[in-house]
């Protein structure tokens, strides 16, 4: 079924207001207007057939100069997923020393995107 | 302390003070001090652990954290001196009277100081909100500070008051960590926040956003047992009697603004603006003690860490110019807001170089020219779909647009 969409572009400050046009379920776009990057019009291509969000949280640590360390998708996973990965987070503790851009979890929830510190913090 | 004369001193080790010591030592300055109180360099950003930050200054989108290291390295690799758990007690227009633990009572003596000390949460005693005074009060920033520092949960049941970026992150972060929020109030007609923030924090997680809304009544004893909330007369902000509803909560979060931090800046005779709350400056950043430079959020309240960035390092590179002799003070053009403009930043120009002009909307407005008038004539103009006084504008002038005019004037017009 077509359908029309209005997003609100969430890739920079100036918030563009996006029209997408097509078939959501089937995954298919007539058009799209209103984007001004090319950021913006993948983010609305996504938008429409399968939202994507950054999640960043932060995870426990033991022996660490820390309570936690933050950590982040490495890149954007579906947006269904945020909560099923703040379940997995939970769990997670992190031993020692971890440097930024370290890899927490390798192929997080099985979306292919690593689950990688943000932050630094040393042994104690 | 030894008699070493620093070529700059910075006031803050978060994102103004960062780029104002890159941009410093870029410049040629050989001897830079940081003195920051906190435990470590980074400031606000160490606790903004969600996304957003770095797509102007890197071309992609870094947390928080991530954004303060690469500054911290640059920092670091440039050779910047620090001192952390350090308090400023004192400004002076060559000098920064200090107290630690290790050095005690100090004074550092340097050519010029830039002030990055940036801001800090309006509270509750500051938007008179009434009621009961149990635990479970927090500004946004002190509770982001708890559950993404310090491992702590600060409630189960959250009412949000203000729409502004740090409390729909902070939406977003309780919800995700299990809390439920059941609304964010916003006195204002409109988000105080970015757009984009609305959208994946609010909206995302369908958390309900109550426009002329605000809080009346702080209900409980020990903890906060609930809150009342009452819509507002949009013309007066005055709560509507009637309209009243109790929301059953432990803990409400405020997000009601943020004041520049400027109490040293007042005690040493800095001129402080009065809508900004923060230092009037021209374009190099520069007080009116020619000595004295200042950047970040101490001068105005930046959506961005990025637009901070690049302040500072252009003040950082301008007071590296003053030590070194190389800037020199002349006559100044003052910036006047007009139509529906609240301030401009800066508010003095020197008309020999070209400078760009920060400025934010009084009020949200569609389809808009946006017009700059040196004196009387019209030196530039553009249309914009939408202003709002939650994102900010800049223009650019340059020293042959502005040359021999009295005043510089932004004016935002209908079309």
């Amino acid at each position: 079924m077509t359908t029309e969409k209005k997003i609100i572009c969430i890739i920079c400050p100036q918030g563009c207001n996006i029209t997408v046009k097509g078939d959501a379920e089937k995954g298919t776009i007539d058009s799209i207007e209103g984007y001004t990057c090319k950021r913006g019009l993948a983010y609305a291509e996504n938008e429409f057939t399968h939202p994507l969000r950054i999640l960043t949280s932060s995870v426990k640590t033991e022996g660490s100069s820390a309570p936690l360390v933050p950590v982040r998708t490495r890149t954007a996973i579906p947006k269904e997923l945020l909560f099923k990965g703040m379940d997995e987070i939970r769990n997670i503790t992190v031993k020692g020393k971890v440097t930024c851009g370290d890899v927490i979890v390798a192929n997080f929830l099985g979306t292919g995107v690593d689950l990688i510190a943000t932050g630094s913090v040393e042994a104690i | 302390m030894s008699n070493k004369i620093y070529d700059v001193i910075i006031v803050g080790g978060g994102p103004a003070g960062l780029a104002a010591a890159v941009g410093a030592k870029k410049a040629g300055a050989k001897d830079v001090l940081i003195v920051e109180r906190d435990i470590s360099l980074g400031g606000i950003l160490e606790q903004c652990i969600h996304p957003g930050f770095g797509l102007k200054t890197f071309g992609e989108e870094l947390t928080g954290p991530e954004y303060a290291r690469r500054y911290i390295k640059e920092v670091l690799d440039l050779g910047v001196e620090y001192k952390l758990e350090t308090m400023v007690l004192e400004v002076g227009d060559h000098s920064v009277t200090g107290i630690n633990s290790k050095d005690g009572l100090f004074i550092a003596e340097g050519k010029s100081i830039v002030l990055c000390m940036g801001c800090r949460e309006r509270t509750r005693g500051a938007i008179m909100t009434p009621g009961t005074r149990p635990a479970g009060v927090y500004t946004a920033g002190a509770a982001q500070r708890l559950v993404n520092r310090q491992n702590m949960m600060v409630g189960k049941k959250v009412v949000i008051l203000g729409s502004g970026d740090i409390g729909m992150i902070m939406a977003r972060r309780m919800t995700l960590e299990g809390a439920k929020v059941l609304a964010v109030a916003e006195l204002m007609d409109y988000t105080a926040g970015l757009t984009r923030n609305r959208v994946q924090c609010l909206e995302d997680f369908d958390i309900p956003l109550l426009l002329s809304h605000t809080v009346v009544e702080i209900k409980g004893n020990k903890r906060v047992e609930g809150v009342v909330i009452a819509e507002v007369d949009p013309a007066t902000k005055k709560p509507i009697e009637g309209t009243e509803k109790l929301y059953e909560c432990d803990t409400l979060l405020l997000s009601c603004g943020l004041i520049p931090e400027n109490e040293l800046s007042k005690a040493s005779g800095i001129k402080l603006n009065r809508i900004t709350s923060g230092p009037e400056v021209n374009q190099f950043m520069q007080t009116n003690k020619p000595s004295v430079f200042a950047s970040g959020n101490v001068v105005h309240v930046n959506d961005l860490a990025d637009n901070v960035s690049e302040e500072s390092e252009r003040a950082g590179k301008y007071a590296a110019l003053y030590a070194a002799g190389k800037l020199t003070a002349g006559a100044e053009i003052p910036t006047v807001p007009g139509t529906n403009v609240r301030y401009i930043c800066p508010q003095r120009v020197c008309p020999t170089e070209p400078a760009t002009l920060f400025f934010r909307a009084a009020a949200p407005q569609k389809n808009v020219t946006v017009k700059v008038l040196a004196g009387e004539k019209e030196i530039f103009s553009k249309k914009l779909i939408k202003i709002n006084p939650g994102e900010m504008e800049k223009v650019e002038v340059k020293p042959e647009q502005i040359a021999g005019a009295t005043q510089i004037t932004i004016n935002v017009i209908a079309n």
